[in-house]
């Protein structure tokens, strides 16, 4: 990949041919950091369970950052926590996306007006994905890994591109 | 047994503490803060209260004192009571009852962290849910419920993806 | 030749706040000597959101929601505590069905919950088969409950004076059904894993614990009930209907891990117990007495209620002042003391050991934190 990053300009067969290859691998195997903090987490875990199966979309859920390609925070983030994500965050390896799910990962939620609450984990970390509810249902979960998957077959090695 | 109970704490404290019907659920026994210790240790170890249970530890805040209430149950003889003490509002200070019952321990933590109050005695009287540099004590009635950003993203964290 | 001295020191390990056997975001700061604790601390508020004060700005009904979302495992125990609370405040009574009613989803959902600890405490152990397989049923105890609610963990469901709505046609059937058939897959489960002799060796002997100092420490729930005190608050303080119902209190006799968890498989069998005899039993009627004004202003006065939830006793202390919103709310926590007693029970004992007695404890973080 790093041979052909940012080599053409344009679209080729080659740079084509690479990127079908590369993102099909990404997206199908894209292990999860669950990051659960509150009861979003509860969903997520009955989204891996045995009736809203995720597995056999590629995924696992793993317990280190440093071997995981997904990370969803799943809860609202709190003073004390920031530089928490921050540091999980940046010990995961690039390729890396992230969901924000639920009402308080994404602004707070039900508990924005306090004074120990961040509104919205991408004011710490940047997301790619946001899956509203309070809380989402487990079908919500995997239509917002699939969001992911979308996401990851628009990208190239081509310049100018992400 | 509450009627025992009242009985016997109106007949062995004074009456003009002791109020019955002062919530609409439990006894009220309310103390001066000086009596604190000895009360609780009455409450403790006689046989006809043992309340070897403490359920919480408290903080009213009325605005010109500060109401301490301490929950009290007995697995022996199924009663329960609220034992209330009132501190004044600046430098509020209480004895610890830390060496009655072990579990104050944390409750104690949380209302020092919480109201500010200090509990003489306790062994390692810290902040506890807060960060430890949280300005002020934030339950107080004049603490504003204000959601301070800059000081929640005090490291300063940047918001684009890192390289 | 003397053989030199070697030189050991502890070492102050964080396990926490984000671990995959910490039942959520919290820190046990433990000091171990190679692999055994010698001294812990347990470091909380990664998820303090001030619900209590927020309370003081929201109208009463409006707190439903907002105190559903602390221990989100038991969410209508939470509920069901602070409408005994403000309905003591209110002097209020409630219709029989909606008692009956109450039971039978606060029942329900210590089963799920219940299924959900066996589930964790099996991970724990290091066992991934008996996750899965509890979770099958708990996901027919959600349909259950999103059936009657709306939603499968956040209720909103009880009102001041009785429920919100009444039961959908079907429900009780479906109910008597699963409750039918509750008592094989618990005999199942603990085949897998109470009968396993890896479980025992794991937890049998870990963290015990004796009743006199279990109740210094505050604990409550089944890990005291694990040390042999027949307590309960649905027996010995009862509310609601519970006195009409006929159940047992399963206890244990050292207080260790093993104990802890086969009195909570003990409790889903009594549960069952109780549902269906609520379900026998449940008249028709009202589901809610109407209060006279539509601004719910109790009158100047404070009350505590407790309820005996899946981790122990939950109580919710309330005080008004004539208006519209509480003056303040208390959330008596029981995972806050429950996890408090964690340091001693730890002591001694190796670092695997210490994450059983944290699943044995079964904390959840939503209601130690706030």
């Amino acid at each position: 990949m790093g041979v052909l990053e940012g080599r053409f300009k344009k679209p080729n067969p080659l740079t084509g041919s690479v990127d079908f290859v590369f993102n099909w691998a990404r997206r199908s195997s894209l292990w999860i950091f669950a990051y659960g903090i509150k009861c979003c987490a509860i969903e997520f875990i009955a989204a891996a369970n045995s009736r809203y199966d995720f597995t056999r979309f590629g995924t696992i859920a793993r317990a280190t950052p440093r071997q995981a390609d997904l990370m969803i925070v799943a809860g609202p983030v709190v003073k004390k926590m920031v530089p928490v994500i921050r540091t999980l965050y940046d010990q995961m390896a690039e390729p890396k996306y992230v969901i924000a799910m639920g009402a308080c990962a994404i602004s707070g939620g039900l508990f924005q007006e306090s004074f120990n609450v961040v509104r919205g984990v991408d004011k710490v970390i940047p997301v790619d994905v946001y899956i509203p509810g309070c809380h989402p249902r487990p079908e919500a979960v995997l239509q917002g890994m699939l969001e992911v998957h979308a996401k990851i077959k628009k990208e190239t090695v081509v310049k100018g591109g992400d | 047994m509450q009627k025992e109970l009242m009985e016997a704490i109106a007949s062995r404290f004074n009456e003009a503490d002791f109020n019955p019907t002062g919530s609409l659920s439990h006894p009220v026994l309310t103390v001066k803060k000086e009596h604190l210790l000895e009360v609780a240790k009455e409450l403790k170890t006689n046989n006809k209260f043992s309340f070897d249970h403490l359920s919480f530890v408290t903080v009213v805040d009325h605005l010109d004192r500060f109401e301490l209430i301490y929950v009290l149950n007995s697995y022996k003889h199924h009663h329960s009571l609220f034992l209330k003490t009132n501190l004044p509002r600046e430098n509020p200070e209480a004895p610890s009852v830390v060496h009655l019952w072990e579990t104050a321990d944390f409750h104690e933590r949380e209302v020092y962290d919480l109201y500010g109050v200090k509990f003489a005695g306790h062994p390692g009287l810290k902040r506890i849910l807060l960060a430890a540099d949280f300005p002020g004590h934030p339950f107080r009635k004049d603490h504003p419920l204000v959601n301070d950003e800059a000081y929640l993203l005090k490291e300063g964290y940047p918001k684009e993806k890192s390289d | 030749m003397t053989k030199p001295k070697l030189r050991k020191e502890t070492i102050l390990l964080n396990m926490g706040p984000q671990h995959p056997s910490t039942h959520g975001v919290i820190d046990f700061f433990l000091e171990v000597d190679g692999e055994e604790v010698v001294g812990a601390e347990v470091k909380m508020g990664y998820l303090h959101r001030a619900v209590e004060r927020l309370a003081e700005f929201r109208t009463y009904p409006q707190i439903f929601p907002l105190v559903d979302r602390l221990d989100y495992l038991s969410a209508h125990h939470s509920e069901f505590a602070y409408a005994l609370a403000v309905e003591k405040l209110l002097q209020v009574d409630v219709p029989e069905r909606a008692d009956h009613i109450r039971v039978i989803l606060v029942e329900l959902k210590r089963i799920a919950s219940h299924l959900l600890f066996y589930g964790a405490f099996a991970m724990d152990a290091g066992s991934v088969t008996p996750f899965l397989y509890a979770w099958r049923e708990r996901e027919k105890v959600m349909d259950l409950l999103e059936d009657v609610c709306g939603i499968r963990l956040h209720p909103n469901y009880f009102r001041f004076g009785g429920v919100r709505e009444d039961l959908p046609p079907g429900f009780l059937e479906q109910t008597i059904n699963f409750v039918d058939k509750l008592p094989f897959f618990l005999d199942e489960y603990e085949a897998m894993l109470g009968e396993n002799e890896i479980f025992q060796v794991r937890t049998i002997g870990i963290g015990k614990v004796s009743p006199k100092r279990a109740i210094n420490l505050g604990l409550t729930g089944p890990y005291l009930r694990g040390t042999g005190l027949k307590w309960d608050l649905r027996r010995d303080e009862p509310y609601s209907v519970y006195p009409k119902f006929d159940f047992e209190i399963p206890t244990g006799k050292q207080g260790d891990c093993f104990d802890s968890y086969k009195v909570r498989i003990e409790e889903m069998r009594q549960s069952g117990r109780i549902i269906k005899q609520a379900i026998e039993k449940i008249p028709d009627g009202p589901i809610r007495t109407s209060l006279p004004k539509k601004v719910i202003k109790p009158p100047k006065g404070e009350a505590y209620a407790r309820v005996e939830s899946p981790r122990g006793e939950l109580g919710v202390y309330v005080v008004s002042d004539g208006s519209a919103r509480p003056y303040r709310l208390k959330v008596r926590a029981p995972s806050f003391t429950n996890v408090q007693a964690f340091p001693e029970l730890a002591k001694n004992h190796l670092i695997a050991d210490a994450v059983m007695i944290i699943g044995a404890l079964d904390p959840v973080i939503g209601e130690v934190d706030r």
